[in-house]
């Protein structure tokens, strides 16, 4: 199996705060890789490094062996992002955002957004304006963006925030049949028990650090749950 | 990359055309400068005018009528104008609006370069500013062309030049270029609508014509420096459209002074280098930019 995305010393700094802090990752081709740690650890900071938005201030980030970086995205090609409350155009509906994203990708049929709606379960708002929709289906409308062009590679911040309990499960469910199928998957947390359900390795992070980072059984040897092996990472007591 | 570039070039497309903005902006010019026409044709019509000077009856006369009447609209459509103002709006809820929404990360995070995302925006931006031009066109000509027919019972067409039309038709579209890519840069910088509408009108409403008129105050000398604002060029242009080679400015209380406008030909290149100067310089700093989520 080939890597798929790496991080090398990746350091973010706004000012004076350090929020991402040397982080090395290495993320395995079909690999459903927790990114964990609480709100304000520096994941999201992570992500957006990933995805071109941010300049790193040190570091360097690869994807299928491309260097990425705001001035390098050629490598984003193949990689489906969700970020936190995802964007869209409020005056669109929700099927024709996804079908001005598809005007992208010539070699994607139209059909492809009825599948990703139907996989996200949102065809019957997908008449309805975005303006309209609720938190939950603004989330499961970028998850269908990011699934859009079958990427070979998914970052996904946070994917189930905003769902109810059916959603997460169902989410967390999805997922793990498409990294099963053989798609990569970057997922990003604050949940600990979700990531321990469905992510095969994990990374914890915390003030920018990265503090863990195993297989999802290695670190849970002698303990209850991720969120035991997390108080005693960071010496929570 | 050029399959690409077309590709984003047509996402904009839809993005642009397809919200009420852009049309009710067009609908708003057209209807006034219908009305501003009705105005003018009325006040002709009463009498009131004939207190004018007698070449400046007979000009307001030559405007009303075809063929000058059918590009005279072109006048309030340049940038320092009608046109200048809804440029600013447009340009700003166009640009500043994906940074508020945050789709400028759905774009920039599918591996677009960031380049050709500003570079397209600001070619379907251009196709606007034709549109605008083309709506002051066709509202002038409209209402002028009614009262010519009423006047002579025919309309001139053998007197309208389509090769000099379309000339007047760049021209003018030219005049708004700079306007465009200020309240552009405006836009990318600030990231806020309200900032790059606010700015972009102050400018292109009060902060011009002010800045022409004090430099006007000082010297002779120094009121030649004045040509070379985008207004000024802009009225240097519209001069082949209105045939006029100097423009009286009346300052105040003072002497009336004769302000020699720049060759056209150089006015339309000023105006381009300006235009080029914002742009590369939104360029710029959308390429330094974190577009933080």
């Amino acid at each position: 199996m080939g890597v798929v995305l790496e991080t090398h010393e990746l350091t973010k700094r706004f000012g004076d705060l350090v929020a991402v802090d040397h982080v090395n990752l290495r993320v395995e081709e079909g690999e459903l890789f927790g990114f964990l740690g609480p709100n304000g650890a520096g994941k999201t900071t992570t992500i957006s490094m990933m995805a071109g938005l941010l300049h790193p201030t040190e570091g360097r980030i690869f994807i299928f062996g491309k260097e990425i970086s705001p001035k390098q995205t050629a490598g984003l090609r193949e990689v489906g992002i969700l970020l936190p409350t995802p964007g869209f155009f409020p005056y669109l509906s929700g099927r024709e955002n996804l079908r001005l994203l598809l005007r992208l990708y010539p070699d994607v049929d139209d059909q492809r957004v009825e599948e990703v709606l139907a996989l996200v379960g949102l065809k019957d708002a997908a008449h309805r304006r975005v303006k309209g929709y609720s938190t939950g289906m603004k989330q499961r409308l970028g998850l269908a963006a990011a699934l859009l062009h079958r990427p070979r590679l998914l970052i996904l911040d946070e994917p189930t925030s905003g769902l109810d309990p059916i959603g997460m499960k169902e989410i967390r469910e999805f997922l793990r049949r498409l990294a099963d199928e053989g798609t990569t998957i970057f997922l990003s947390s604050h949940l600990l028990h979700e990531v321990e359900q469905i992510c095969d390795r994990v990374a914890i992070l915390n003030h920018g650090r990265i503090l863990a980072e195993g297989h999802v059984q290695e670190l849970l040897r002698g303990k209850r749950d991720l969120e035991e092996v997390f108080m005693d990472i960071v010496g929570y007591r | 990359m050029k399959g690409e570039f077309v590709r984003l070039v047509r996402v904009e497309q839809r993005k642009l055309f397809g919200r009420a903005l852009l049309w009710a902006e067009l609908g708003i010019l057209g209807f006034l400068m219908v009305v501003l026409y009705v105005a003018l044709i009325v006040t002709l019509g009463r009498g009131e005018a004939e207190n004018l000077p007698p070449q400046a009856m007979e000009e307001f006369r030559r405007m009303l009528h075809w063929p000058s009447g059918l590009t005279s609209g072109l006048l309030f459509a340049n940038g320092g104008e009608l046109g200048g103002m809804f440029v600013a709006i447009l340009v700003g809820a166009f640009v500043a609006q994906e940074y508020v929404w945050h789709t400028v990360h759905l774009w920039l995070s599918r591996g677009i370069s960031r380049y050709q995302f500003l570079l397209a925006k600001f070619t379907v931006i251009l196709e606007a500013l034709v549109l605008i031009v083309l709506t002051s066109l066709l509202a002038g000509g409209f209402v002028t062309g009614i009262y010519t027919y009423l006047d002579l019972g025919y309309l001139p067409w053998h007197e309208v030049g389509i090769l000099s039309l379309g000339l007047d038709i760049v021209r003018a579209t030219i005049t708004l270029l700079p306007y465009a890519a200020f309240t552009f840069f405006l836009a990318v910088w600030s990231r806020s609508t309200m900032v790059s509408i606010g700015v972009g009108l102050g400018y292109s409403l009060l902060v011009e014509n002010l800045f022409v008129e004090v430099l006007s105050l000082v010297s002779p000398e120094v009121m030649r420096v004045v040509r070379f604002v985008p207004t000024m060029l802009a009225k240097s242009i519209t001069t082949l459209i209105n045939s006029q080679t100097e423009l009286q400015v009346q300052v105040g209380m003072g002497q009336p002074s004769a302000l020699h406008l720049l060759d056209p030909n150089w006015a339309a290149t000023l105006l381009i280098v300006y235009t080029l100067v914002f742009l590369l310089a939104s360029m710029w700093f959308f390429h330094q930019q974190d577009v933080a989520v």
